[in-house]
């Protein structure tokens, strides 16, 4: 496995949470209904399930078509699905182009994917060398 | 006879990576496609399902947009490699090798044949002890020289799926279908969720309501965009297979022992991701006969062998 698969997991996941949350904004600004002021957990919390969600699925995929060991790819697609969408589900919210809120967290998603596999495996991955997974 | 080649890596550092172009594509234009829809809806479907709003109506459709995409970008992520389906494969000079055929490799799988036929690659390999004359071919600009347990070098042949190619074609055409009908499905799903759930719009989980009514649309019509990608996919499988069940290639192929004696020819090139020299694809396998012991196979068993019909001596390559 390479960075490739991190920044394309990443990548994956900011897109969802990008468009989802920044749909959800759209949504609730609909009818004028005043709801409850979203806090930073709040939508920490709805990005996270949208992350976590759309990385299950891409995993399972992955698995599907690729020779790749199954335990570290969803062990990978958890820490990225766990970062990006507790960072970028608030972000995403406050961007009220769901077009824009796709690029710009998918984007970011990208580059967290990249940062995660930097920090796990310094850059090239091994599944010795992702915590709490032997193969 | 020249110095063997050395197995393993060739020179310091990796291949280096071709561009990745699709994610340049893809992200941006799927951004702007959302922006559309989340402002202007999608015209004729707008009408079908009844949305009108440019906040909630259009949410939704905007949700179910994003998963039937992701499909297509997917399916097309795969349809448009560049192996010889839609997009040519990688242009290399014409080689003729000959040697041991040392095992072979039958790359179908059911499960993606039948889950996943966009995403199917080509029908096999097989792995040839090449005589000493061709070791240039194994190793000239190569990263890595591919080996048996005996240190005799290889040439990977790779051979070409028409049916998977027919299952590519068909995926991308059943994927725009399933688009179609799951934006739509999913739109509907969506509304019916909303209304059996009942978002409370003073409820602490507001937010969270709204969101699962937004991932039902994403996942209703991603399932029917990725449902409408696999059955186009079987049924194009269908028609290649049916147009090119009289493949020699393929037929020779899947006839291969180890210890098979062959000539074969085809487009040589370096692996993209690896880095080895392989032939992509295979054009012609000539048998001439077996060995009669069991693999591993030496260079000196390939160069035992009787002359084979390739020109004696290989046309220098640039």
């Amino acid at each position: 496995m390479s960075t490739k698969l991190c920044i394309r997991l990443g990548l994956i996941a900011g897109a969802f949470v990008g468009v989802l949350l920044s749909l959800l904004n759209a949504y609730t600004a609909c009818c004028g209904v005043p709801v409850f002021p979203p806090t930073f957990g709040r939508l920490a919390l709805d990005g996270l399930i949208v992350a976590l969600l759309t990385l299950f699925l891409a995993a399972a995929f992955i698995c599907l078509v690729t020779h790749l060991p199954i335990k570290p790819v969803f062990v990978l697609a958890f820490f990225i699905a766990f970062v990006t969408g507790i960072l970028l589900g608030p972000l995403a919210y406050h961007i009220h182009n769901p077009g824009l809120a796709l690029i710009v967290c998918a984007i970011l998603g990208a580059l967290l994917g990249w940062l995660i596999c930097r920090l796990l495996c310094g850059g090239k991955l091994s599944s010795t060398f992702i915590p709490g997974v032997a193969r | 006879m020249s110095t063997p080649p050395t197995c393993g890596a060739q020179q310091p550092g990796s291949e280096p990576s071709p561009f990745t172009w699709w994610p340049f594509v893809a992200v941006p234009a799927a951004g702007g496609a959302l922006a559309w829809i989340a402002t202007h809806g999608i015209p004729i479907i707008n009408g079908i399902v009844g949305a009108s709003g440019t906040t909630a109506g259009f949410s939704v459709l905007t949700a179910g947009a994003a998963g039937a995409i992701a499909v297509c970008v997917l399916v097309l992520y795969y349809a448009l490699q560049a192996d010889g389906c839609i997009v040519s494969a990688t242009k290399g000079e014409p080689i003729c090798v000959s040697g041991i055929v040392e095992d072979t490799t039958d790359e179908n799988s059911t499960a993606i044949d039948v889950l996943a036929p966009f995403a199917m690659g080509p029908a096999g390999a097989f792995d040839l002890v090449v005589k000493s004359i061709y070791w240039k071919y194994v190793t000239q600009n190569s990263y890595w020289v591919f080996c048996d347990s005996l240190g005799a070098a290889m040439l990977p042949c790779i051979i070409k799926s028409e049916t998977a190619c027919g299952g590519k074609i068909g995926s991308v055409a059943g994927a725009a279908v399933g688009a179609v009908g799951g934006v739509i499905l999913g739109y509907i799903a969506a509304a019916a969720v909303g209304g059996a759930i009942g978002c409370a719009a003073s409820g602490p989980f507001y937010l969270l309501c709204l969101l699962v009514v937004l991932i039902v649309a994403a996942i209703v019509a991603a399932v029917v965009a990725y449902a409408g990608a696999v059955i186009g996919g079987w049924i194009g499988e269908g028609i290649a297979a049916a147009a090119n069940s009289g493949n020699t290639v393929v037929n020779t192929w899947q006839g291969l022992n180890p210890g098979d004696i062959v000539t074969a020819q085809g487009n040589w090139i370096t692996d993209p991701n690896v880095g080895n020299n392989e032939l992509l694809y295979t054009t012609s396998i000539n048998q001439t006969g077996n060995v009669g012991v069991p693999a591993p196979y030496t260079t000196a068993q390939a160069d035992a062998t009787a002359p084979d019909d390739c020109p004696v001596a290989p046309a220098p390559i640039q």
